[in-house]
Formats: C-alpha cells, structure tokens, sequence
C-alpha cells in the first residue's frame, strides 16, 4: 500500500532548505538532516537515517544465539561489550541460567570501562564539533588505555565480542587487574584536566547552557533514556530501577540534571564516568578471589576447555553446541540495560528453536534521535551542531 | 546526589560541577514521586543462584493480583484476550482496535502510570500460525512503580493497525520503522514514510519472513564500467 | 597541468619530473574525512596522538571532496549511500585514490543482507584494500604506506591512465618479483605466453 505524504514546500520565501549531508564532519557519522530556516532560526528539522541500515536484525533471526554476538559489536561500536552484554543477559534469562558471581563482577567492571570509553567518545567529538579541538585528542588519548585493557582481555579494541553466555569461557589473563588498577589511578586526574577545560569556560557555557532545552513531560513522551533523560530531571537509571548483575550490591549514586539544556547533559555524563570509576574500584575489592568463571553443567553453556580436550563426552558436546546450537526454550523476553547512551533493550522471540524467531534490539539513540525537532525548533544553525552531539548518537546503532 | 570537591570560591555558584536535586514544576515532580517499593532491598553480600533470578520487574506474576490487569479487566472487559507469564514478564494481548484506549487508560490511571513507551515492534508470525500474520508488540515502562508491561496486537496483513502517536510522541519512528520493514500501515500517523530504507525502495518489506536475507537485487552503479568482478557469483533471485 | 599532462613519452627527463611531482604528493596526501561505520573509529584513533596518522605523514583530513585527494572508506556501504559515496568520489580532482578499509568496504563484511553493497569497488575503482574488522590502527598504516609506494609511481605527464594501464602495472611488478626471487626463466615464461601468472593459474579473465 502506498502511503502519499504531502509535504509542503514552504510558500514563504524567506524559508531555505538546507541539506546537511549524509557527508559532514559533525554528524557523528551518515546522519542527514534537512533543515528548513528562515534567516538563521530554524523553523523545521528532518533527520534521515538509515545510511548505515545493514539488517542486523534479519541476521539475528539466521544465526544460533552462539553465533549472533559480533554483530551486537557492530552496532554501537564504540561501546561494545554493553552491547554483547546486553544481548547475552537476554539469551541468559530466555534460558533460566545467570553466571556464576566472579563473571558477573567482571562483567560490571568491562561495561563500567565501556561506558567510560563511549562517553570519552562522546565527550571527544561533542567539544570537536562545538570548537574545543584540543579535547578530542585528550580524549581519545584516555580512550587507548581502555582499548588496551579491551585487548588484553579479549583480543580486540573495538570489536570486542567478549561476552558469553554463562559467564567467560577462558581465563582472565594475568596482569589485567594491574592494568585496571592503573587505569584508575591514572583517570580521575585526566577527567579533571577535561574538567578544567570545559565546565567553566565561559565559551563552553555560552554555547551549551539554555541550548536545546528538553521538558521532563516531553523527554517522557518521547521515551528518551539515559543522559537526555535524566538531565531533564527524571530519574530513571535501570541500574538502580531494575538491576542486574551485581549492581544493586554497589554504591554508587547517578546524577540528575535540573534544567534539561546541553550543559546539563554534559555534566551528566561527565558524572557518570566517576561514578563508573567508583564502581570498578568496589568490584575490583569485593569480587571473590576465586571461583568459577563459566556456569558448568548446563547444556546452553559452552563446555570448559580442558575436559573438552581430554574428555571425548565434552569434545561431543562441544561440537554439538558449535554446530547445532543449543535450542532455547519457547518464549519471548526483553531484557533491558543501561547502556551509555540510554535504555538498550533486546527483544528476542524464541519459537524453540536453535535460532531466534525475532531478534530486536531496542536501541537507545534511535529513540533518543527522534527529539532533535523537539528541541531544534527555534534554535540557531549553529545549535544545531551541538544538539546533535548532546544527544549522542552513533549511527550504527540507530540503523542497525 | 554526587558532590565534588568544591571549585575556587571566586566561581559562580551556577558554574559548579555538583548537580542538584531537579527543582522541578511542582505538578510535574508530584506526579513523578519516585518508588512505590523499592526493587530490590539488598543488604551485605549474598550468595548469587546461578539460576535466573526473577525479581518481580514486571509486576506480581498473578491476574488476580497485577493491578495493571485487575484496572484493564475492569474498564475494557473482553477486549483483554490473554495474559500470559513467562520468567518474569507480564504479556497481555488485546484487542487491536482499541490499542491507542488501552495505552491512554495505562498512562493516564494514576497508581499505573505507564507513561513510557520502551518498545514498539512488530512479530511476523507467518511460520507460527496464518492468522493474523502480524503481532504489534508495546512494551510500556511505568516510572513510579519501576515495572514493565508487554501489549500485543494481532494485525492482519491488509489491516492497519491504530497508531499511538497521539498517546506517545515516541511511537512516531517506532511505528516508521515498523512500516519500513513489515510494512504494517498505522492508521492515523502523521508523516508514514520509509526510514531506514531509502523512500522509494520498491522491493518490498526486508523483516517479512518470506523475504530472502540477500535481497533480490544487486546493487549496480550506473556508468561504473570497472566494478570489480567477484569470483563466485551468489544468486539473489530468492535466495 | 593540464597544458603538460599526457603529452610526453616516458624519458629520463620525465620520470624525474614526475618523480618530483609524485613524491610531492605522497608526502602530502589530503584526506577526505569520511567515515561511515566502526572503522571510522579506528580511522579516528590512528589521526589521534598515539598513532598519529596525520601529522607524521603529512597526511590532514578536510571535510571538502573538492580540497581531498584520498578517500578513506571506512565503513560499510549501504545501497542508500552508495550513490552518495559515488558522488563524493566525482567531486574529488584528479590524481585521487580510494583506501578501501576493512570488511565491509572491501567484500561487505559480515553483512551480506539485503540493504548492503558487497564491497565498495563496485561504486568506486579502488587502490589499497586494508582487511581487518576493524583493522588496527597499524593494519591502516600499512595500507597507507603501500598506497605510497603506489603514488610514488603515478605518471603525470607520460601518457598512463585507467583500469588497463593498472593491469599493465601490475603485471609488470610480478614480473620483476619473479625474477627477483628465481631467476630470469620465469619472467620469459610469462612474457612468452602472455596471460599474466594469475590468470594462467586460476583461469580468471579480466575484460
């Protein structure tokens, strides 16, 4: 059926349309938004995505739930062990099995770290894209020590896939606590150099504060989650509203923004990545010292290494496992997390199967992308940069 | 809330890196009065059961009991089909035509609130049953209680489903991207056009489970003579 | 340049001048700041301090096709952008060249679904491909050092151009491999049958 939408070509004559590209150096990527301006106030914005559409989620209804974890890195990419841990905490409560207690506190401390390193992202390109250039080069300087721990951990910087289901399958590798330790001794000076930089910078506040302001009641309406939302002043962080893992045992606090403007959101996430430092530095003290890694016993679990080698019961089940696949109960789940840019949710409809019927993500800054109209009306072009940046996208995981 | 050290003195108290409490219109923070009960109430450290913990995040897992069915039972009768539970989860499946009443009963009812809309999505149950092919799925968040709730609809494939853009401003790109790739039509939607497809795709709607995963066509760039060739080439013709 | 372009025959004279000309542009190359996907990120990190892709190759990125001599794909190629990412590559002058950077642009990646173009050298005629996904910071130094070594024999003004001069290029440097590694008899053998090594052995023609 064809849907015919009447747009109308302003008849005004003052109005421009102007088309900022799929290619620009601030869009975060291949976001187009047509604005339409009358002078330099905006009356009208369109944003259209899907230049980096690639059918995730159809590859998710073809793939074992074993398989399917690499294509959850690439959808938020720089923030990929949220994204597997999210997926994987699905496909665990679709099965009934959580990870044994050391796995879950290294769980927390890989998001924790991953949320830092996506906020470092954020941070990076938001101050490039509003002027300050000297602090992506900061950031992304912090960022390389988080990437190192990534691949030590795993293998992989980016691209991560480094959660399993039923916890870790292999060993932590020696010196990785050292690193972590390191990094935690080293960040909190770094984040107050940023600090310094930017919090009180005259020109920083001129340019963010009173910027795409985002009423609580709309921010609600609009299901936005995470720093949108909670710089509007909703407090609403699944980590404390519905937790998972290990954090309802953590101390930590999340900070609420009041006027719900660029500046709020900023200081935010600027929040956030100390209260991630204070959430590793709990995990690191209360995790038990040793302990399983891996759930055993469980046929949704991937066999342990060593009997798979020695045991040919194990090696039989290991194959199975690897090629069938395990089949999941019958049943549809949502699990949601919360990710570094807001509510990641993954919907999976299982019909008993080896292979998910439906695999949806629910990702956050596609939700979170629809308010920039909201708050782009009546604002100056050169908001517009910012606002895109405030939200925090990463058009991967918008199209998905 | 969190506290920093403080910065110089000589700085405007607006400038401070501390975030305080919102200092909300009063209505609005009246209405968002935060936590019925509390989740979880966790003191000390406790064994984890490698077993799924349900924890009660979507409500009491009783008809009986969940005031979200009790309250829809007794406005809308016989428009609530079915309830099901499964591990936690609470799935009620309605009647499609009175979806957008539904939604605004579960918003606007003061002790649910349910005013956040987490989720739309649509299921192809072409496999699964004949009909109706559809399932639209809401996946609604209530705030003050902290607990979610699924709504399915069933919509069969010429049948347009009514739209919940007027209950929610977020179902505008959920219920797009739904069009896009199942093509469901939302009947009252202000501006239904193709997203994450280019608008004028005509080959179909990519998440029907009759549409092949490589597409039916390749993509030739026009006046482009020096494509590279590839060696084994895939049919596409309904892979 | 376009009064001299294409109008000598290759002489002494004229390879040093390109040579000049070329080692000008290899030592110069302006990037087109073009990320589509993940590895944008990568891309970003190997500009940013600790790999410093930029400053040490003299390598700057401008926003502009039109002030870029290098294209950077880095991402996957959806059909939706493909056109866009054909435009682009119109609007950048001549001498330009196409990096061709990890999975996606090179093949299409993991994803081989409906809305993605299987690899960017079916939009745009490619240099360098660097495999990875991403590939590492390093991995795209590689590719860029090699398209170095490409730039560095690019003919101005001796009359070479398109897809066919490519192959001949090409052919001509497994030719001088061969002979390095064994002897000269291997380098008659191609000469004599004509079909270069690759084709002879896979029977793969190119038109």
């Amino acid at each position: 059926m064809q849907i015919e939408v009447e747009r109308q070509i302003g008849e005004n004559r003052r109005e421009l349309v102007l088309n900022m590209g799929p290619q620009h150096p601030s869009t975060h990527g291949v976001l187009r938004v047509v604005l339409t301006l009358e002078g330099e106030t905006i009356v009208a914005t369109d944003p259209i995505i899907g230049y980096l559409h690639r059918g995730v989620e159809k590859i998710g209804e073809n793939r074992r739930y074993s398989q399917f974890t690499p294509w959850t890195d690439r959808t938020d990419y720089v923030a990929a062990p949220l994204n597997n841990l999210g997926y994987i905490l699905a496909v665990e409560k679709l099965c009934g099995i959580a990870a044994p207690e050391r796995a879950q506190y290294w769980r927390v401390i890989m998001a924790e770290l991953s949320r830092i390193a996506s906020h470092l992202v954020w941070l990076g390109t938001h101050a490039l894209d509003i002027g300050a250039l000297s602090m992506s080069l900061y950031c992304f300087r912090e960022r390389e020590d988080i990437l190192d721990i990534f691949e030590r951990f795993c293998g992989a910087r980016l691209t991560t896939n480094m959660m399993e289901i039923g916890g870790f399958s292999r060993e932590i590798p020696e010196g990785l606590t050292d690193m972590v330790e390191a990094f935690l001794k080293k960040f909190p000076a770094h984040q107050q150099e940023y600090s310094d930089l930017l919090t009180q910078n005259p020109i920083w506040i001129a340019r963010t504060r009173g910027v795409g302001i985002i009423e609580p009641e709309a921010a609600i309406s609009y299901g936005l989650t995470g720093a949108c939302l909670r710089g509007s002043g909703i407090n609403y962080d699944i980590r404390k509203a519905q937790p998972y893992l290990v954090y309802d045992r953590l101390d930590f606090e999340v900070p609420i923004g009041t006027r719900g403007d660029v500046y709020d959101r900023y200081l935010v996430r600027m929040e956030e990545m100390r209260q991630a430092l204070r959430i590793i530095r709990q995990c690191l003290d209360q995790m038990p010292t040793d302990g399983p890694l891996m759930l055993n016993e469980s046929n949704y679990v991937i066999p342990p290494h060593a009997t798979v080698l020695r045991t040919a019961e194990d090696m039989q089940r290991h194959f199975v496992w690897v090629i069938k696949g395990f089949e999941a109960p019958k049943g549809e789940v949502y699990m949601a997390i919360e990710h570094s840019k807001g509510e990641l949710g993954y919907y999976i409809y299982s019909d008993g199967t080896n292979t998910p019927y439906r695999m949806r993500l629910r990702t956050p800054d596609f939700v979170n992308l629809q308010v920039l109209p909201y708050m782009a009306q009546g604002a100056m072009l050169a908001d517009v940069v910012a606002l895109i940046g405030t939200i925090d996208i990463v058009l991967g995981s918008v199209d998905r | 809330m969190s506290q920093n050290p403080a910065p110089d003195a000589g700085t405007p108290p607006d400038a401070q890196e501390t975030t305080q409490l919102p200092a909300l219109d009063t209505q609005v923070a009246a209405e968002l009065a935060p936590v019925i009960e509390p989740a979880t109430d966790q003191t000390g450290v406790q064994e984890i059961n490698p077993v799924w913990v349900y924890s009660g995040y979507w409500g009491p897992l009783d008809e009986a009991q969940h005031p979200a069915i009790i309250g829809l039972r007794a406005q809308f009768g016989d428009a609530i089909e079915e309830v099901t539970f499964f591990r936690d989860e609470v799935t009620v499946r309605v009647r499609t035509e009175q979806l957008a009443e539904i939604c605004t009963f579960l918003r606007d009812t003061p002790d649910l609130k349910y005013q956040m809309v987490s989720d739309l999505t649509a299921v192809d149950m072409l496999n699964l049953r004949s009909e109706p092919r559809f399932d639209v799925v809401v996946t609604l968040y209530s705030i003050p209680r902290r607990w979610r709730l699924r709504l399915k609809a069933g919509v069969r494939e010429d049948q347009p489903c009514p739209t919940l853009t007027t209950v929610y401003a977020a179902a505008g790109w959920l219920e797009r991207e739904c069009y896009d790739m199942f093509g469901i039509v939302f009947a009252g939607h202000p501006d239904l056009r193709r997203m994450l497809l280019a608008e004028d795709w005509d080959e179909g709607h990519p998440l029907r489970k009759d549409y092949p995963m490589r597409g039916y066509k390749q993509y030739v760039q026009p006046g482009f003579a020096g494509a590279a060739p590839r060696i084994r080439e895939t049919p596409r013709e309904g892979a | 340049m376009g009064l001299i372009e294409g109008k000598f025959e290759k002489n002494v004279l004229t390879t040093s001048v390109d040579w000049l000309f070329n080692w000008g542009r290899r030592s110069s190359l302006w990037w087109l700041q073009f990320g589509l996907a993940c590895c944008a990120i990568e891309m970003i990190s190997a500009s940013m301090p600790r790999f410093d892709l930029s400053e040490r190759f003299g390598m700057l990125y401008r926003a502009t096709p039109r002030q870029a001599d290098l294209m950077f794909v880095a991402g996957t190629v959806t059909k939706k952008m493909a056109p866009t990412v054909r435009t682009l590559y119109d609007q950048m002058a001549d001498p330009k060249w196409v990096i061709s950077m990890g999975s996606c642009a090179n093949v299409g990646g993991p994803f081989d679904t409906y809305a993605v173009v299987q690899g960017v050298d079916q939009v745009v005629p490619v240099d360098v491909y660097v495999p990875g996904c991403p590939p590492l910071p390093e991995g795209l130094y590689y590719g860029v050092l090699e398209l170095q070594n490409k730039v560095i024999k690019y003919e101005t003004i001796a009359k070479q151009h398109g897809v066919a001069a490519a192959d001949i290029e090409r052919d001509q440097d497994r030719i001088a491999a061969r002979a390095a590694i064994t002897g000269t008899d291997a380098a008659i053998v191609s000469s004599q049958t004509g079909l270069s090594s690759r084709e002879a052995t896979t029977g793969l023609r190119r038109d």
